[in-house]
């Protein structure tokens, strides 16, 4: 399911890249390393916050867990 | 001057009485003075992650530019990214991010992400450009992305994914591997990597994209703090998943394959001991060192030892074997003695070669004469005049044509080695060298040297 959703972003990516291509005089490599920077990194982003949020709670059923194996012991 | 520091307007390397010292301009003091305040500068050397500096006066003052002159701790050997094998590269990439990601956290961030800038020292990658570091602005993207990519992710992804050797081509590409060039190396199984999907390959197609665009994208571009730490990670996680290919090379094996019983193996690392506390040197070159373990005998003394070979798999044994043991005195080196590194960059100055970087107290060469001579058709002469300009003592070992590791390589190459003998070997290094100790390996037909330059 997390490869299936990071292919589905990067078919998105790969859209907006596409999509923005203009035509000017200079080769310019460096703005479309600061350009997708900005794109990937605010999926990078929202990836982080879902991970974080799904840690959290995972965590609280893994401390639950850990609480049963000191009982245990 | 350094003959890279000209391309920083902030600042530059020089070498004054054999010291290396950089010079902070004016334009760099607010940057400079703020790695200080913020903390960053104590917290980095702290951890052994930035190499430390003293402020300095020198009666020789340079350009009206000036605000302060730093010495930073001298390292004694400078070595670049294509001599790193694949987890002192790795290393070398995870040391950039970590200080990265440290940097924003103390409102700073690298503006350049180039190889170059680490060094390794003791055992361990550091950072040595002092004047990298720069004032976060708010909502701005890392200058560095695109440089980070190029100088490791590229390379590392090219020796896991393609071929151990491609960093090489760090040689040819002074500014890192271009990520269209990797794209099209890359077979089709690294897409299912996501990081190199994304940080190489749709990065190449997003540069190819834009390449002509007037825009200038480092001024508009936009990307929070929160944004920039995920691409960080992103390419932390990227930089762990490369792993060092399951490749087989020719010297994998070699101590499985060896012309010495154990005896006289332990043999002869007791004629290299008497030979080490002989002339007692303080760095030695191993030229040929294979996993290390005749450097060994010097690193462990506390001698500086540089370990030279030409195989990958060998020389990234002997840098985890160096890593897990926490050795501070070896340093693991990959390096085609035949076809040393050269000098290169503008006006091939930017980078030096490898004569000029490693000299040494005592060169070591065992059981690399018959390679270079007879695989290599180069002549003795030529030898012991490259031995010579490295160091002033060498210990060598003489390998007959009788030996079965001669006679191997002559079995595919007709024998045109009418003078390859010792007592031609001897005459001709007799040339450069004085020949002070002579010595038989019991069980075997080798012999060493001890010789000193003349």
């Amino acid at each position: 399911m997390k490869k299936f959703l990071n292919f589905v972003l990067i078919i998105f990516l790969l859209l907006v890249i596409v999509n923005n291509q203009e035509a000017h005089a200079y080769i310019n490599p460096g703005s479309g390393s600061y350009i997708f920077q900005t794109i990937i990194g605010g999926l990078l982003a929202v990836v982080a916050v879902f991970k974080k949020l799904l840690g959290s709670i995972t965590g609280l059923f893994k401390k639950h867990k850990d609480t049963d194996g000191e009982q245990d012991e | 001057m350094n003959n890279t520091s000209y391309k920083d307007p902030a600042g530059f390397v020089f070498e004054f009485e054999g010291q290396i010292y950089r010079q902070i301009n004016l334009c760099a003091a607010e940057d400079y003075d703020f790695l200080t305040e913020s903390g960053l500068y104590k917290k980095l050397t702290q951890k052994g992650l930035l190499v430390e500096h003293q402020e300095v006066s020198l009666s020789k003052k340079t350009a009206c530019e000036f605000y302060k002159i730093i010495k930073p701790a001298q390292i004694k050997y400078i070595t670049y990214p294509y001599e790193w094998s694949f987890s002192a590269l790795k290393d070398a990439a995870l040391l950039t991010l970590k200080i990265q990601k440290t940097a924003l956290k103390h409102k700073m961030s690298l503006k350049d992400a180039s190889a170059y800038n680490i060094q390794f020292c003791k055992g361990k990658p550091v950072f040595i450009d002092t004047l990298s570091f720069e004032k976060y602005k708010p909502d701005t993207p890392w200058a560095a992305y695109g440089q980070f990519c190029r100088h490791f992710l590229t390379p590392l992804a090219l020796m896991s994914y393609t071929d151990i050797d491609l960093n090489k081509l760090l040689i040819t590409n002074i500014d890192g591997i271009a990520l269209e060039t990797a794209k099209k190396l890359l077979p089709f199984r690294a897409i299912f990597n996501f990081g190199i999907l994304t940080h190489i390959i749709i990065h190449s197609m997003s540069q190819k994209a834009y390449e002509n665009t007037e825009k200038p994208a480092f001024k508009t571009a936009r990307m929070s703090l929160f944004e920039q730490q995920a691409l960080i990670d992103s390419l932390i996680n990227t930089v762990k998943s490369l792993k060092f290919p399951k490749i087989y090379t020719q010297w994998g094996d070699y101590y499985k394959n060896t012309n010495y019983s154990e005896e006289s193996f332990q043999e002869k690392k007791d004629i290299i001991l008497h030979f080490i506390n002989k002339v007692e040197p303080k760095s030695l070159c191993d030229l040929g060192s294979n996993r290390g373990d005749f450097s060994r005998i010097a690193s462990d003394r506390n001698i500086v030892t540089l370990a030279f070979d030409i195989d990958p798999v060998a020389v990234e044994d002997s840098y985890l074997y160096m890593k897990s043991n926490k050795e501070t005195n070896i340093l693991p080196l990959l390096q085609d003695l035949t076809n040393p590194s050269p000098a290169i960059g503008f006006m091939n100055e930017e980078r030096k070669n490898f004569s000029s970087r490693f000299q040494c107290d005592m060169v070591m060469a065992l059981a690399l004469i018959h390679h270079l001579a007879i695989s290599n058709n180069l002549p003795f002469d030529n030898i012991a005049k490259f031995f010579s300009s490295l160091g002033k003592y060498l210990v060598i070992e003489f390998v007959p044509k009788t030996d079965s590791k001669v006679q191997h390589l002559l079995s595919s190459r007709e024998d045109i080695f009418d003078n390859y003998d010792k007592e031609t070997f001897e005459s001709i290094f007799d040339k450069y060298f004085e020949i002070l100790e002579t010595i038989n390996i019991k069980n075997s037909k080798r012999i060493l040297y001890l010789m000193r330059s003349r």
